[in-house]
């Protein structure tokens, strides 16, 4: 399996849908051997053998399985980037890493050269700082295999340009995959990121391969503005897998509309909810909160939120909007929410880091999840797991499962602030559609997932369907 | 000799339209006249008229001795009235053969026995004038909405009508083919479950052994279970829109007096066979039962917190209203909303699944439903000049 993320190493979106996706099917006994270009040194995994495709170092980097994490070793993220790993029953922190997020699968090109120069300065000196490092122990596996010696600053060794350093890692897979000596049946890529990392390989072994599509070039931009590169990168990885996953229909139809992908290729197969964090617990308030969460893009639709959060105020003065997130539409929307006067009843929070969302559900009454276009979204399956009722924009993969939710177009600004008016209005609805989400949810199971994609696998091998 | 008891329910709802919360106090109207005409229309087409005709051409044909009942809830008489009059004119013809009883119900197809009872008297004699004026007939045999029944009801109704039309759920245990007495002496009249579902359920169903169903077969079937009657109690709309013409539904109903006349038993009507036969025994029903849902309970339409609301407020706004007494377009919005339909799309037990909810709801979640609702309940706060409603969880 071919990845560009996974926690706590990179945890994106894809991080956690793959981590999850891993671990089911590692439960239903595949083996998995996971490639990613860029992990801490002598990185591992508790259910599957983890290489790191380094591009920058000379020799790879593997290590043998770890012993499965157990609830107490709880990996968080604490800011974008900044990742705790505490590895020892009662929660004692022992490693500490910083993972700088310069790379992720969210960023274009030009965003990505836009942040290399921002970090260039400091960047190459870590660079040069890791390099000397890594000649001194070469490879060594911390105690235990886990992650290598605590280090600030360690920095990504990555180069300023993605798609050269998405090649690199194509030619670097291969090499791996031989000088490791390898033996697997299938190549499963994640994202754009690998997809030529999964031809190739495709290629020099004869392996079938199977792409997953979590979000393409047309949800990450809106519809707007697609890089022509990654559109070639997604466009080859279309028509050069054997099978495509699509985690909803929304992201199949990009696929056969925008990619002129083959219809008949493509599975669609949903993601699923991570089991609850923590038991949900209802805070009474005396004013209504409506909560967005999300990073505050052009995809994710802050916009709509603040506009109508406006229309609800003209009618219920007394409600709270909380907008938590951060991103590059953070002076527009304060501009926005300046202009239309409502500057005292709305809140910016901000990044919550992971460990804090679940504060921000027992505190909202109302969330509100107005995407222009998302692939899937697991974030509203976080809400119902936390009993907060959620008004979902029909414009995600996600609303094409979900039942116990309220559902706008995300351009009627009208209908939403009239949902949300009607959300915070009627407690026994609220009650409702808490109760019944929290159980629809319990049902999306990640070994659900993980049987299709086993099935999936098993069809590509022409092989008898797995049992249940 | 057995009679087969053939009832047909007749109903359609005033749909609202997407009442959202900015259109409260607005003056607005709540009602879908745009999709409550074209339903009306394309179900007249498909079943309501053609159905008639051919009920017509059959009592002729059989001299009297084809006959049944109709049951049309008042909403359902004035909507074809308006909307498709051509149907109303084959309805009329149909009771003139005679052979056509129409029985008692609720003028506005409502839950008024669940919720109050002086708006149950109410909307029993608004039905009946309308029936009266409409058909020139009176009924005598009550059905009650969805066909709900318990002692509480027939206590009420008691000596009121020559007997009542009941699900076979009331009999539990003891055979449908017979008439019972209620505990206050009302004559029951129970639905023959598994002979109506046959044709209502299984007409279609290619999977079920005994497809293709034919009308010798269910008369044999009814002949070999005996008994004094069988109710075969249907949705008028299972001839024609359930199951549309290419199923064989009608040359099914085409075939079938014969073939009962022929097999050896008779047609009644309500009033006949509950004058004639000696009931069986007595039926005690302390908890609610219908001919809906699995349970054959009223849980498809109380017990989730959003219907049960929706209802005490609405009969709240209900009884104010004719309490005031000034004001009859909102008594009738009111009563409008009564009907059974609104509440029944609030139902989030089986959401989900595929059931017959989904089926008849105009909404996409029952959160819809309830939302509309209680929009449309306070604008009609409003409209009473009362402080805005507030609702606790």
């Amino acid at each position: 399996m071919l990845g560009w993320e996974l926690p706590p190493f990179f945890a994106g979106g894809v991080g956690v849908v793959t981590q999850n996706l891993t671990a089911a099917l590692a439960n239903r006994g595949v083996e998995l051997v996971f490639i990613m270009p860029k992990g801490p040194e002598g990185a591992t995994s508790p259910h599957m053998r983890l290489l790191i495709g380094d591009v920058e170092s000379e020799r790879p980097m593997s290590a043998p399985p770890a012993p499965p994490l157990t609830e107490d070793q709880v990996v968080e993220e604490l800011e974008p980037g900044k990742v705790v790993v505490r590895r020892e029953p009662g929660g004692a922190i022992l490693e500490t890493w910083e993972v700088p997020s310069l790379l992720g699968p969210y960023a274009g090109p030009a965003e990505y050269e836009a942040r290399w120069k921002e970090f260039a300065g400091d960047l190459r000196l870590g660079v040069e700082a890791a390099r000397k490092r890594q000649r001194r122990v070469p490879g060594a596996p911390g105690p235990t295999g886990t992650a290598p010696p605590p280090k600030k600053k360690a920095g990504p060794l990555y180069g300023p340009n993605l798609l050269e350093e998405i090649d690199r890692f194509a030619n670097r897979v291969v090499d791996l995959v031989q000088a490791e000596g390898i033996h697997f049946d299938l190549i499963h890529a994640h994202d754009w990121t690998t997809f030529p990392a999964g031809l190739r390989l495709r290629e020099a072994t004869g392996k079938p391969l199977a792409i997953h599509v979590h979000i393409t070039e047309y949800d990450k931009t809106g519809g707007k503005g697609a890089d022509p590169r990654v559109w070639a990168v997604e466009h080859a990885g279309l028509h050069g897998a054997d099978k495509v996953i699509a985690v909803s229909q929304r992201v199949k139809r990009q696929c056969v509309e925008r990619y002129f992908a083959d219809p008949g290729r493509i599975e669609v197969v949903y993601n699923a909810a991570e089991g609850a964090k923590r038991k949900p617990r209802r805070i009474a308030r005396r004013t209504p909160t409506v909560l967005f969460l999300g990073r505050l893009t052009l995809q994710k639709g802050p916009d709509y939120f603040v506009r109508a959060a406006a229309r609800v105020l003209e009618v219920r003065p007394d409600v709270t909007f909380v907008i938590a997130g951060t991103g590059d539409m953070l002076p527009k929307l304060t501009e926005l929410v300046a202009e239309l006067g409502i500057g005292d009843r709305v809140v910016f929070a901000g990044f919550v880091g992971r460990d804090k969302i679940y504060d921000l559900y027992e505190h909202a009454d109302v969330f509100v999840v107005p995407s222009v276009s998302e692939p899937f979204g697991i974030v509203p399956l976080e809400a119902m797991q936390s009993g907060v009722p959620v008004i979902l924009s029909r414009q995600t993969g996600a609303s094409e499962i979900l039942r116990h939710v309220l559902k706008v177009d995300f351009w009627d600004v009208e209908a939403m602030a009239e949902r949300i008016l009607e959300a915070v209005s009627y407690p026994r609805l609220r009650a409702e559609i808490s109760r019944r989400a929290e159980n629809e949810v319990k049902r999306l199971t990640w070994a659900d997932v993980a049987h299709k994609t086993e099935k999936l696998y098993r069809r590509m091998l022409d092989q008898p369907p797995p049992p249940r | 000799m057995t009679s087969v008891c053939l009832y047909l329910q007749i109903h359609q709802p005033w749909r609202l339209r997407r009442f959202g919360a900015f259109d409260i106090g607005k003056g607005h109207g709540y009602f879908d006249d745009e999709a409550n005409r074209t339903i009306l229309q394309r179900i007249a087409a498909l079943s309501y008229e053609p159905t008639a005709r051919t009920l017509t051409k059959l009592a002729r044909e059989h001299e009297g001795a084809f006959r049944c009942a109709l049951s049309m809830s008042g909403s359902a008489i004035r909507q074809i009235t308006e909307y498709a009059p051509s149907a109303l004119a084959a309805f009329q013809e149909l009771v003139a053969t005679g052979c056509v009883e129409i029985l008692a119900e609720t003028s506005h197809h409502s839950l008024s026995a669940l919720f109050d009872h002086a708006e149950l008297d109410a909307q029993i004699d608004l039905h009946r004038q309308l029936v009266e004026a409409s058909f020139g007939v009176t009924p005598v045999v009550f059905r009650n909405t969805e066909l709900l029944y318990s002692n509480a009801l027939e206590a009420r109704v008691a000596g009121r009508y020559a007997g009542m039309i009941v699900a076979e759920a009331p009999t539990s245990g003891r055979s449908p083919a017979h008439v019972y007495r209620g505990v206050g002496g009302t004559r029951l009249l129970p639905k023959s479950e598994r002979l109506s579902d046959d044709i209502a359920f299984r007409f279609a169903e290619p999977n079920w052994p005994e497809y293709p169903l034919t009308a010798a077969k269910l008369a044999e079937w009814i002949v070999a279970r005996g008994g004094d009657v069988c109710g075969l109690f249907l949705d008028y709309e299972t001839f024609g829109e359930h199951l549309r013409e290419e199923t064989g539904i009608f040359q099914f109903l085409e075939a079938f007096p014969g073939a009962v006349l022929e097999a050896g038993a008779d047609f009644a009507m309500p009033r006949e066979v509950l004058e004639r036969t000696e009931p069986k025994g007595v039926l005690d029903v302390f908890e609610w039962t219908s001919w809906a849902d699995q349970g054959r309970d009223a849980s498809a339409w109380i017990g989730n917190p959003l219907q049960d609301e929706a209802c005490r407020v609405l009969y709240k706004l209900l009884r104010r209203t004719k309490i005031r007494d000034d004001d009859p377009a909102l008594l009738e919005d009111l009563r409008r909303l009564t009907a059974s339909d609104h509440v029944y799309y609030m139902a989030t037990k089986a959401f989900g699944d595929g059931t017959v909810h989904d089926y008849f709801s105009p909404y996409e979640s029952p959160y819809e439903a309830y939302i509309v609702f209680m929009n449309v309940l306070q604008d009609v706060q409003k409209r009473l000049g009362l402080p805005a409603l507030t609702f606790q969880g």
